[in-house]
């Protein structure tokens, strides 16, 4: 191992660090969460996320069928028929900027958010 | 030059990467991020790209994935491994074609491993059409770095064995 290999290695370190908390800062500025569920490019359908929500929505594609469970501000896949199953050990998600991802399937969970004006709420 | 010894070898190399791509795929990763993998046959890729040259690693690379299609038959995860494969292999050709004084074997296969995450969160985000994909890179990355360093600690080894193969059986 050369001294470039181990500044390569802190490099990369920097850039995955750095772009961890990119995706964490930009989570933090939404205080309205909806998931979206996307099949194939195209929104499927989309739901307010909040801690009242309770929801199962079954997607089915030509290659199977994803079960999506959205209850108490979280989303998880429950149940899948994909060969690799990745969606389901993903667990849940919970804030804007995570997403589940069933590749074999083209079905993608996001969490979005958008940005409310506290000025126009009180107004 | 006997190339009949030399389309056994690469035949051979091409057996060991499909063995270890399959193998691969019967391990579960503690993360799920989608495209993961250990990239055990990058060994076999960067050995062959060290030993035999960039066009031989080419074929060899291009008939593992193949093969895995046929394998595993999920042409999905092909397109995504298809374009890893070969992006990283021309990075790892690069890198260790003009650089190789400032690189060693490690640090080609971290940057090989880094072009196939960068390929392949790109390919998926343009096939499912959406950007936010790419969140899953900096993950990608750090994971990145154990395997791509346990790659080209491994090639070593392997580079090391293979040239004594082949200097003995006098193939050239």
């Amino acid at each position: 191992m050369t001294k470039y290999d181990k500044i390569l290695i802190v490099i990369v370190v920097v850039i995955s660090l750095f772009g961890m908390y990119l995706v964490k800062e930009k989570a933090l500025n939404y205080n309205k969460k909806y998931v979206e569920i996307i099949v194939d490019g195209n929104e499927h359908s989309k739901y307010v996320l909040d801690d009242k929500i309770d929801k199962e929505i079954k997607v089915e594609v030509d290659e199977g069928y994803n079960i999506i469970h959205i209850h108490d501000g979280q989303v998880i896949v429950e149940e899948s028929n994909c060969d690799n199953q990745l969606c389901v050990r993903k667990g849940v998600i919970e804030e804007p900027g995570e997403l589940i991802v069933c590749l074999p399937h083209k079905v993608v969970v996001q969490i979005t958010g958008t940005q409310e004006d506290l000025d126009s709420i009180s107004y | 030059m006997n190339r009949t010894r030399e389309f056994i070898f690469l035949a051979l190399l091409t057996a060991f990467a499909v063995l270890l791509s399959v193998f691969e795929n019967l391990i579960p990763l503690p993360i799920a991020a989608p495209g993961a993998k250990l990239g055990l046959a990058n060994m076999i890729i960067l050995s062959t790209l060290v030993v035999f040259g960039f066009k031989k690693s080419f074929t060899v690379n291009i008939v593992r994935t193949f093969l895995i299609l046929i394998i595993i038959g999920n042409p999905i995860s092909f397109i995504y491994s298809f374009f890893g494969a070969i992006s990283s292999l021309i990075v790892m050709y690069i890198v260790y074609k003009y650089f190789s004084k400032y690189f060693s074997l490690i640090g080609v296969s971290i940057l090989g491993a880094v072009a196939h995450n960068t390929a392949q969160v790109a390919t998926a985000s343009f096939i499912l059409e959406n950007i936010n994909i790419f969140s899953y890179l900096p993950i990608m990355y750090l994971i990145s770095l154990f395997t791509g360093f346990f790659v080209g600690f491994s090639s070593n080894f392997i580079v090391k064995h293979l040239n004594k193969i082949l200097n003995k059986v006098d193939w050239r």
